[in-house]
């Protein structure tokens, strides 16, 4: 299958958007005097666990951080990015190490699950200064565990990646599973520090060109509940 | 409401990994990234590499030392027997002062002349020279196994006030062109292999673009876009006044910007420079002395059709030669089979979005001068490959 860079643009765009407004709370507004609720009865005081969140509860949050350019696998051996390049003076690796940033939208599924999206973007650079640019729209589900004032989510996300260095582009498959560890400074924000594993897979017209990108990402993210 | 949300995380993941299966070129982007190599730091240069603007590249001898001609006259000495990294050293170099032109004749106010054209011819050097004032203009010679500023010398016949604007050798003879200042007309003189003066040969001419030797012929191009282009061959260099017109069928508007001659070939490079105009006819070759031509039409790159400007080669044992383009770097072009132009393909070295001007084919061992951005080197595979030697890219001198 094959589209053009515009269209695969253009269908991420519409997809953010199409899922943006339907996830919002509809519950009709309430404004002006209420009619007057007649006093409910005592209850007893509540013995068992409240869920910290519920179903349709979301999330936002915006990550920066250092992108690590790891191996490419598929070619003949494997080449570790980072490796010097030159026998002469002077360190120059294949890929330098990066700047990453992304902001992230998420729904509670149930209290400790959650889905979403995630759009980023990083870039990398050659011993010759050629920029690698990648610009990934990723769905993602995440797994909390809690241990209160702090969280650990671990997650899965699954996107395209687009890519583009000097005159050639692409679009890729990524697959990014991550951690992370998030203290929770009161009931909207939360902060912390994210490990997420790029595995990004290109896929060469020519069989022999195929290769598999391994990146780490190490950034600090803050999370708004709402 | 809220219950919806989990409709709709389906579709997301559904539309992503749609997505995530479509290519948007077929992708080697890291196959690209891991094969290149970083270019070195160019030493060729006295004040700043990235801004050279090279006019000629000569050679005295196989092997070298190779003189480049750029404002200053570079000297390079080759090491070993290939051309890599730092294998050619400069002088002089970035880690010379600025003011040191040590293969620049002086002119009568003291100042290093500017080079604006060399050629190694007989022995030679000839240079096209003039001081920054522009009050001092004139063709020098000297040893090519020794052009030091001392050992510059005008050349006699060579009239007082004419600004070489080119240089070219061609079979036994060198054929100067100058022009009295108005950049209108242009004038032709030669020097033959048994003696060191030049001979006025045609004066009044429209811009003269190239003058080749197909090994039966002189061809020599004249004319721009606005003048209108020409090629005419003469078998004697007094005869090209005005010789037979054997000009190739160009594309409306077109010009030829130089043009090349080997082994019983004689090519021609056309395009408008700068790019826009769209207007290029590609190469035109001829292995029929003129009578008819062949050709090769300009390459295409997004939309853009490319002007070339010059040839040089073979390259190999393989009819492959190389063609100088306005900001696409170089063409490969092979004459067996089907014609064809092959652009260089390494998007990792800045050579790559070049203008190339000017190529010296040396065996294996190749020189391209660029328009702004300096001289590149590198050392071919040889044999029947137009490829680079394995494992090597191209070096910014």
């Amino acid at each position: 299958m094959k589209f053009s860079l515009r269209l695969c643009l253009l269908i991420a765009a519409l997809v953010v958007c199409v899922t943006a407004p339907v996830v919002a709370d509809d519950t009709p507004a309430q404004s002006g005097p209420q009619p007057s609720q007649p006093a409910e009865p005592a209850q007893p005081a509540q013995t068992q666990q409240v869920a910290q969140y519920n179903l349709g509860d979301q999330t936002m949050s915006i990550n920066a951080g250092l992108f690590l350019p790891l191996f490419l696998m598929g070619g003949s051996q494997v080449t570790w990015l980072l490796t010097n390049t030159t026998t002469g003076t002077g360190y120059s690796p294949h890929l330098s190490a990066g700047i990453v940033g992304s902001v992230s939208w998420a729904a509670y599924i149930t209290p400790q699950i959650r889905v979403g999206a995630d759009i980023a973007g990083n870039a990398t650079w050659s011993p010759n200064g050629n920029t690698l640019l990648m610009l990934p729209f990723i769905a993602k589900a995440s797994y909390i565990f809690s241990a209160y004032p702090f969280e650990f989510p671990l997650s899965l996300g699954v996107g395209m990646n687009i890519i583009k260095y000097v005159d050639d582009s692409t679009i890729d498959l990524l697959v990014r599973p991550g951690v992370g560890a998030y203290w929770v400074f009161n009931s909207s924000w939360s902060f912390g520090l994210n490990l997420n594993y790029w595995f990004d897979m290109q896929f060469a017209t020519t069989a022999a060109n195929s290769r598999q990108g391994n990146f780490l990402e190490v950034s600090l993210g803050a999370l708004y509940h709402y | 409401m809220k219950a919806r949300v989990i409709y709709f995380v389906p579709l997301v993941l559904t539309a992503s990994l749609v997505l995530a299966t479509c290519t948007a070129n077929g992708g080697s982007i890291y196959a690209t990234i891991e094969n290149e190599q970083k270019v070195s730091v160019s030493q060729l240069s006295v004040n700043s590499a990235s801004t050279l603007v090279i006019a000629d590249i000569a050679k005295a001898a196989a092997n070298g030392p190779y003189y480049v001609a750029a404002g200053a006259v570079y000297q390079g000495t080759l090491t070993g027997s290939t051309v890599t990294s730092s294998s050619i050293s400069w002088d002089p170099n970035a880690l010379s002062p600025s003011t040191y032109r040590p293969y620049n004749p002086k002119g009568t106010d003291g100042t290093f002349m500017l080079c604006n054209s060399l050629v190694e011819f007989e022995g030679n050097l000839y240079g096209g020279f003039y001081t920054a004032s522009g009050a001092q203009v004139g063709l020098y010679i000297a040893p090519a196994s020794n052009p030091v500023t001392a050992n510059w010398t005008a050349v006699s016949g060579f009239p007082a006030g004419e600004q070489v604007v080119l240089l070219r050798v061609a079979n036994t003879t060198l054929f100067i062109v100058g022009t009295s200042g108005s950049y209108t007309t242009y004038d032709l003189y030669r020097v033959n292999t048994t003696t060191t003066t030049a001979t006025a040969t045609i004066s009044g001419l429209n811009k003269v673009t190239g003058i080749a030797w197909d090994g039966f012929n002189y061809f020599m191009s004249v004319g721009t876009a606005t003048t209108g282009s020409k090629v005419y061959k003469s078998a004697s260099p007094a005869g090209l006044n005005p010789g037979s017109d054997v000009t190739p069928t160009l594309a409306s508007g077109d010009q030829i910007n130089s043009i090349f001659g080997a082994g019983g070939y004689i090519f021609v490079a056309t395009g408008v420079v700068p790019i826009g105009t769209n207007i290029a006819s590609g190469i035109f070759y001829s292995n029929t002395q003129g009578a008819s031509w062949s050709n090769v039409v300009a390459p295409v790159v997004s939309s853009v059709t490319i002007p070339l400007l010059c040839v040089a080669g073979p390259i190999d044992t393989n009819a492959d030669y190389l063609v100088g383009s306005d900001g696409y770097s170089y063409f490969t072009l092979n004459l067996n089979g089907t014609p064809a132009l092959t652009r260089y393909s390494d998007t990792t070295v800045a050579l790559y979005a070049e203008s190339v001007s000017s190529i010296l084919v040396d065996t294996t061992h190749v020189l391209m001068g660029t328009n702004a951005n300096g001289l590149w080197g590198a050392e071919f595979a040889g044999g029947a490959s137009s490829s680079l030697a394995t494992g090597t890219t191209w070096i910014h001198e």
